[in-house]
């Protein structure tokens, strides 16, 4: 998979850069609107993940040009400013998700995956996991041929644990990715564990291995080991 | 005190001085005038009368009439008053009105024949009464036309001052509606102030264009700073955010430093957390949010429902009753932080097992829940950072953001307490 991501900052760059690698994706950089127009004239991206404050312009420009020349990449804007006029731009221009600084990597990741699984193969692909099979578009999930009803809640979990296996994810990566802006509520106390709790007691009552485990009470590990 | 008053008062504690002053002194010259036109009229009479005693053998006392007494006087003193004239104001007795009246009187002493004592006092009166009359008839008419033109005039002038004025009124006006606007693209010019073509009232109103100018460029200089501060601040935090989920990645990690990791990004969320509310209130402040038809119905419901899951983990009762379709004009994400932040703070402080109950109508936003009294004065509940110290994690600027929103909107939010019930009201203002 390949992915281009336009950002200026270079200590940005070096936490994003080996994060996306370590993930199987090759990460082409960008800096500025100019650069990474020309470099995605030259090459067909899978992705593009692009911050809006740019050097030379904002990355809505990068957008506008993209979809103008009906590139088949996925795009995820990425923002300083939590400005709603911004993120409604960026999705009424063609980019496929809008994330707001600071974010977890595990998220991004995330991110990605669900767009670029939207974007190949318009979604018609089931996520496997070991025993699990996730269906994205009508989000049922079978395990051993057995449907298993999850909470609207707890199948985002599982989408969330799914796309970062073998990975110490905390609690409020956990939290903002489903919850969103009101995960404020959802990291404290032991609210989220109650949810994470049902997802793994639905999942071993179809007997699904137990693949989650807590890690000292900072966040839980999704393993296959 | 409106200037034209002051005006006024000051016009009338100059003019009344005057007018008494100016009336008295006319009637003084009037009076004056007229004694002396009289006392020559008498003078003039007295010397027909000397020409006519002249004539030998004639008896003086025979020229005595109405006015004129003329009385053979034996007095030897009399002699020193010869051929002078003494005038006096006396009363007479006057037989046609039957009553004293005042009169000029000129006493003259005659001689009898030429050479010999004098041997006739001559008293002429001239009766005074109408040239009295007359006197006043012209006192009050003239002090009567002063003061119907001094009102005429106060009245004129009141009305000029007024057509005078009104472009300075005109600038009050615009100064009162006047708000910064920070994109003067929507046509609104940065110099709204007219010229006026009074000097002073061009003075004014270049002063405040040029105040206009200058706010306009200071504003939008500290929004741009606002601007750099969100992203010159998120961006390290973020960094520190990705570095540490990189190092959560590294193997092997003994507990004691998985725990440090985590209470590190716990820390971060915080700063991140507290970073946002700060730059939302600061943005909030600027007034940098555009407003729509907003359907509060829809929202509060979704807001509700989000929290109810919240709600259920706390043990708590989620109650809640609405009227549909009420409508505000508010930016949907203002809106979205103002109820949510009152959600959450009725989640976050709740007795469990009690219930929360939420309303809204068409003219409030009401949330009622059981807690523990304030640990603080209520006065002090929407001010910035004053929280709860049994709730640390909290940031303290959620409901220092909802009164800022409410602000902004006109809208105000009365908090009570009553037996145990904490009820926040946002009075829906009808637009």
């Amino acid at each position: 998979m390949k992915l281009l991501l336009i950002e200026d900052d270079p200590l940005l760059r070096n936490t994003m850069q080996p994060y996306l690698e370590a993930e199987g994706y090759t990460v082409t950089i960008a800096i500025t609107v100019r650069q990474a127009l020309t470099t995605a004239y030259d090459h067909d991206y899978d992705c593009v993940v692009v911050d809006i404050g740019l050097p030379d312009g904002s990355g809505l420009d990068v957008v506008r040009q993209l979809k103008k020349e009906q590139s088949g990449a996925g795009i995820i804007i990425v923002s300083a400013k939590d400005s709603l006029s911004d993120k409604l731009t960026g999705l009424e221009l063609g980019a496929d998700d809008y994330l707001t600084k600071p974010f977890h990597l595990p998220e991004l990741n995330a991110r990605i995956k669900s767009v670029l699984r939207r974007r190949l193969f318009a979604g018609h692909t089931l996520i496997q996991f070991a025993a699990i099979s996730i269906d994205p578009l009508t989000h049922q999930v079978m395990v051993g041929g057995q449907v298993v009803l999850l909470t609207e809640k707890e199948y985002q979990l599982l989408l969330f644990f799914v796309a970062n296996p073998n990975r110490l994810l905390t609690k409020s990566a956990i939290a903002e990715y489903v919850w969103g802006d009101h995960m404020e509520l959802a990291n404290s106390h032991d609210f989220l564990y109650t949810h994470i709790k049902n997802l793994r007691r639905k999942l071993l009552d179809k007997g699904c291995p137990d693949y989650l485990k807590t890690r000292y009470g900072v966040g839980y590990l999704f393993s296959e080991k | 005190m409106p200037l034209l008053r002051k005006w006024l008062i000051y016009l009338l504690l100059v003019a009344i001085p005057v007018a008494v002053g100016g009336v008295w002194l006319l009637q003084r010259l009037i009076r004056n005038d007229i004694r002396a036109e009289v006392d020559e009229q008498l003078h003039t009479d007295l010397l027909l009368l000397q020409e006519q005693a002249i004539k030998p053998g004639l008896d003086l006392r025979s020229l005595s009439n109405l006015r004129t007494t003329i009385t053979p006087q034996t007095d030897a003193a009399a002699s020193n008053a010869l051929g002078t004239a003494t005038f006096t104001d006396t009363l007479a007795y006057d037989p046609r009105e039957q009553e004293f009246e005042p009169v000029r009187r000129l006493t003259a002493m005659l001689p009898a024949t030429p050479g010999t004592l004098p041997r006739y006092r001559v008293t002429i009166n001239q009766p005074m009464g109408e040239l009295n009359e007359i006197m006043q008839l012209l006192s009050v008419s003239v002090t009567v036309t002063f003061v119907v033109l001094l009102g005429l005039l106060l009245l004129l002038n009141g009305w000029l001052l007024r057509q005078l004025w009104q472009p300075f009124y005109q600038l009050t006006n615009q100064l009162r509606s006047y708000r910064l606007d920070p994109k003067p693209a929507s046509g609104t010019p940065m110099a709204p102030f007219a010229n006026s073509n009074v000097a002073e009232f061009n003075q004014l109103s270049q002063a405040l264009n040029e105040m206009s100018r200058n706010l306009h460029s200071q504003f939008m200089a500290q929004r741009q700073f606002t601007d750099n501060a969100a992203h010159e601040m998120q961006t390290p935090l973020t960094i520190t955010g990705h570095e540490l989920d990189r190092l959560l990645g590294t193997e092997p990690l003994s507990p004691e430093q998985i725990e440090t990791i985590g209470r590190a990004q716990a820390g971060i969320e915080r700063l991140v957390r507290l970073n946002k509310s700060l730059l939302l209130l600061t943005r909030i402040d600027s007034h940098l949010f555009t407003d729509e038809p907003l359907d509060l119905s829809a929202l509060t419901e979704r807001l509700v429902t989000v929290y109810a899951d919240f709600a259920e983990h706390h043990k708590l009762g989620w109650q809640y009753t609405a009227a549909p379709g009420v409508i505000m004009n508010m930016n949907p994400f203002l809106a979205e932080v103002l109820f949510s932040n009152l959600l959450q703070n009725a989640v976050r402080h709740s007795t469990p097992q009690t219930t929360v109950a939420i309303t809204l109508s068409a003219e409030a936003f009401q949330i009622q829940n059981t807690a523990p009294p304030l640990p603080f004065q209520a006065d002090q509940l929407f001010e910035r950072f004053v929280k709860n110290p049994a709730q640390p994690e909290s940031t303290g600027l959620g409901l220092a953001l909802v009164q800022q929103i409410a602000q902004l909107y006109g809208l105000e939010v009365v908090y009570s307490y009553a037996n145990g019930q904490h009820s926040f009201r946002v009075a829906l203002a009808k637009q």
